[in-house]
């Protein structure tokens, strides 16, 4: 056995390393197809999927395959994710909310009626992905954006997000997380926010963008959620079914990155972190043509304007309500 | 400027490595093949003991995505291994390997599965408990499935045949 290890990283290496590493950034993200192949054997299905949506296949008669080394799997993967995030930016520009509508041109008219509707009140909206993190994401970026545009005008909403997200890491610990798991992300979610102090919006749009510290934030914030559910099952195991634990739950549908979010996940979010969000439901449901707006409170008194999501099934973004809707509360 | 900014992968990969070798759980070592890539390490895995690969040592890869620990490593032994969860090629195939919704071998839902929590050191200590405890409701060696489920004589002895072969006997 050549088994040599190299020697022990000390602090100051690693920093070191860390600051002077060229890796590429990796468009990572979490597609969950791609997961999936990604973590699937060798050799088997994963081979093939990878060749055919490159455009490479290799696979000769029936029944071969091409051989290819993990390596060289897993480079295909982040180039099938690359492709990706040059179709769609993790969060995108803001537009006006009336270009949702031409989305609709040729289709449902309850949802061009239920947009028109919505314009009466909300102007713009901003596009998450969906890649099963648009939630989290949609709501990170929609606090930090409320923050860093309030620095100069109330400047206490920065030192309360600060301190928040400082009070977090002590909700993991409790919630029984290795600080190993989550100090990566707590501490890139930390240092983005402090850096609102001096940014631009295009600045702050530049960091969602990066994939590096956008899916450390989802990551933050999904552990948030989860250590708030953990710390408080009494409250939320009896809505869980087929009697799964709130430890199973959390495994399967919040720590995991591309685990679509649910109801719980608002609920816990909203709670652990004190701020509140409107959910504008954009649904085809032709019953009614005003959208209907769900509210998400924390349990401590309400400092600032609900953060408004548009839902439409399986997938949140952003909406901005008209500033004149905002007069005397921000 | 971010102080964290750069690959998060490297630096997880970094501490992890620290961790295991500062307090490296019992019958596991591990750590990257060379210094210049952290995103292929090589582990050592002894036989747990009252368990036909006792006294075995085996060899294993794990190798890092780009975008560790959001996705998780492929871990192949480089020696040969009979056993009901890896593949003939060495891959290890157990649900802390797996996303949750990548159900390659139907998992219970209730079975460990890979997120950013987990850790090498996790995923060594879970190989460990597969060697002790096969589990035959995922079959990655079909053959080693039928051995280990009909004659459990036969299956020891093919295992510590293999074991002698890693030891180089």
């Amino acid at each position: 056995m050549n088994f040599t290890p190299p020697p022990i990283p000390t602090d100051a290496p690693i920093l070191a390393a860390t600051t002077t590493a060229t890796t590429t950034s990796s468009h990572a993200h979490a597609d969950p197809t791609v997961a999936a192949a990604v973590a699937q054997p060798v050799g088997a299905v994963p081979t093939i999927v990878a060749a055919e949506t490159m455009g490479t296949a290799t696979t000769g008669a029936q029944g071969q395959e091409p051989q290819l080394t993990d390596e060289q799997i897993l480079t295909q993967m982040q180039a099938i994710k690359d492709e990706e995030a040059n179709l769609h930016p993790l969060v995108d520009r803001s537009v006006d909310l009336l270009e949702l509508a031409q989305e609709y041109e040729n289709g449902s008219e309850t949802f061009k009626t239920k947009i028109q509707n919505l314009s009466d009140t909300h102007d713009r909206m901003r596009r998450s992905r969906g890649d099963g993190n648009c939630f989290y994401r949609a709501f990170a970026f929609a606090w930090f954006e409320r923050v860093m545009l309030a620095i100069k005008s109330k400047p206490e909403l920065h030192a309360t997000a600060v301190r928040t997200i400082e009070e977090t890491k002590d909700l993991l610990l409790a919630a029984q997380f290795e600080l190993l798991a989550f100090e990566d992300f707590y501490q890139v979610t930390l240092e983005t926010l402090q850096n609102l102090v001096h940014y631009t919006s295009d600045e702050l749009l530049t960091a969602f963008q990066n994939d590096e510290i956008s899916n450390s934030i989802v990551m933050h914030f999904r552990l948030v959620a989860s250590a708030f559910l953990k710390t408080h099952q009494d409250e939320y195991a009896p809505f869980l079914e087929f009697g799964q634990t709130m430890d199973e739950f959390c495994s399967m549908h919040v720590e995991a990155m591309g685990r679509e979010s649910e109801e719980m996940m608002l609920i816990a979010l909203t709670k652990a972190t004190h701020i509140s969000i409107e959910v504008a439901y954009l649904s085809g449901n032709q019953s009614a043509v005003e959208v209907n707006f769900l509210p998400f409170l924390p349990d401590t008194a309400v400092y600032m304007p609900p953060l408004v999501l548009l839902y439409r099934p399986g997938h949140y973004d952003i909406l901005y309500r008209k500033s004149h809707c905002l007069e005397g509360v921000i | 400027m971010h102080k964290t900014m750069g690959p998060t992968a490297l630096r997880r990969l970094m501490t992890e490595y620290r961790e295991l070798t500062l307090h490296a759980p019992e019958g596991i070592t591990a750590g990257p093949t060379t210094e210049e890539n952290f995103f292929e390490w090589e582990a050592l895995i002894e036989g747990p003991q009252d368990t036909p690969y006792e006294g075995g040592i085996f060899p294993a890869t794990l190798t890092f995505p780009k975008d560790y620990p959001l996705s998780p490593p492929v871990m192949k032994f480089t020696c040969e291994m009979f056993h009901p969860n890896i593949y003939q090629d060495g891959t290890v195939c157990i649900s802390i390997l797996h996303a949750p919704g990548d159900d390659p071998n139907m998992y219970e839902s209730s079975s460990e599965r890979w997120s950013p929590v987990q850790s090498v050191e996790k995923i060594l200590l879970s190989v460990l408990s597969m060697l002790a405890e096969p589990n035959d409701e995922s079959g990655a060696n079909i053959e080693a499935c039928k051995v280990w489920r009909s004659d459990r004589k036969d299956f020891d002895q093919i295992v510590r045949s293999t074991v002698r072969k890693t030891l180089g006997l």
